[in-house]
């Protein structure tokens, strides 16, 4: 009796912990973006080598963000990070339009991976207060968005340095997550790999 | 009595020992000294033979800059956006590596472009104070100072195109 009342409030009240992993070119603003949710403050940050990984609580979801280095060299290590992943936050440089086939073409290679074909998408079209910068709707066409099928995708703009468009990213994240689980899906079940 | 002879002993030397320390403090000194002037990131003060060793000791480069900072004057020019400086990894993006663009770094570094980059900032003496920019940091300094001069020496992009114009 305890036990069904202990899940009952746990559905209405309780935290849900989902695992997302953020990437993108190198340069992109993934490590500025974590620390702005993470303490709410711009960070000086210097290129990461290796990953940062920080717990992000917004309304009741705790998400734990796995931010990878982006260079040309780390991205094959990305694929280390799929495995039991409910959510992809790709950033893009807005600006960067010279890099930005360069950028589809790693954005086909994630969302095409066996371990990532029961995530959902979000893209984050970042540091669009710079002049110049490509609209999202730019961003959605350059990286193929469009031509997804059976995919849940979103695209965000935002700007890391002020904040703007981060958390409208993470409620639709937490909302279409939930949906998920309520659906009864379940980033676990997936068990082939390329490896 | 023995105790008391022990002390004796040692303080009687105690002097060389302080001198020992301070000479031993001393070569410290001199050898940060020394570092400080070989500090090519920063300074570029290096002779022709060591441009090579140089080259193959930077970890990051600036393509359109064609400078070679470090990581955290790299961090500081990321954040200005690519369309003032495209910051790569020498050692972790495969573009960078090639020997073409290595004997690019080779023959120009950063000695040669930012005396280019630095020569208004330095003789301007108005926005010198303006900025608060008295002199150029070394690897030590803190990260906000460096941040500080690398800003102050973007914004004088401007005046160097015109004062290469007006000169032509």
């Amino acid at each position: 009796m305890g036990q069904t009342f202990r899940k009952l409030f746990d559905t209405f009240f309780g935290n849900t912990e989902m695992r997302v992993v953020m990437l993108g070119l190198d340069a992109a603003g993934k490590t500025t973006i974590l620390y702005k949710l993470h303490i709410g403050e711009v960070l000086s940050t210097v290129p990461t080598i290796g990953f940062n990984v920080e717990k992000v609580q917004y309304k009741n979801v705790v998400f734990t963000v796995w931010d990878v280095g982006g260079q040309e060299k780390l991205r094959t290590l990305w694929r280390h990070y799929f495995n039991n992943t409910d959510g992809l936050i790709y950033v893009v440089d807005s600006l960067d339009r010279e890099r930005l086939g360069m950028a589809k073409r790693e954005f086909q290679t994630i969302i095409n991976d066996p371990f990532m074909l029961n995530s959902v998408i979000l893209v984050f079209a970042n540091k669009q207060d710079l002049r110049g910068a490509m609209s999202p709707r730019e961003v959605c066409e350059g990286l193929g968005l469009f031509d997804l099928k059976n995919r849940k995708w979103h695209i965000q703009a935002t700007c890391a340095l002020k904040g703007d468009g981060l958390y409208e990213g993470l409620d639709w994240l937490s909302t279409t997550l939930k949906e998920r689980k309520a659906a009864g899906y379940s980033s676990i079940a997936l068990g082939t790999s390329s490896f | 009595m023995d105790y008391k002879l022990k002390t004796n002993r040692w303080s009687r030397y105690s002097g060389l020992w302080v001198m020992g320390y301070g000479f031993f403090q001393w070569c410290i000194c001199q050898a940060e000294n020394e570092a400080d002037r070989t500090d090519w990131p920063h300074y570029g003060i290096l002779h022709l033979e060591n441009k090579n060793s140089a080259v193959s000791l930077a970890k990051w480069a600036s393509l359109n800059l064609v400078i070679l900072p470090c990581i955290e004057c790299s961090g500081v020019h990321r954040n200005l956006g690519v369309h003032i400086s495209k910051v790569r990894s020498i050692t972790l993006d495969v573009k960078v590596s090639e020997p073409a663009f290595m004997e690019l770094f080779r023959n120009l570094g950063n000695a040669y472009c930012n005396s280019m980059f630095e020569g208004l900032l330095l003789l301007d003496d108005e926005r010198v104070a303006e900025s608060n920019v008295p002199m150029k940091p070394c690897s030590t300094d803190a990260f906000q100072y460096k941040q500080k001069y690398i800003q102050a020496k973007v914004s004088s992009f401007g005046s160097i195109s015109r004062f290469i114009y007006e000169s032509l």
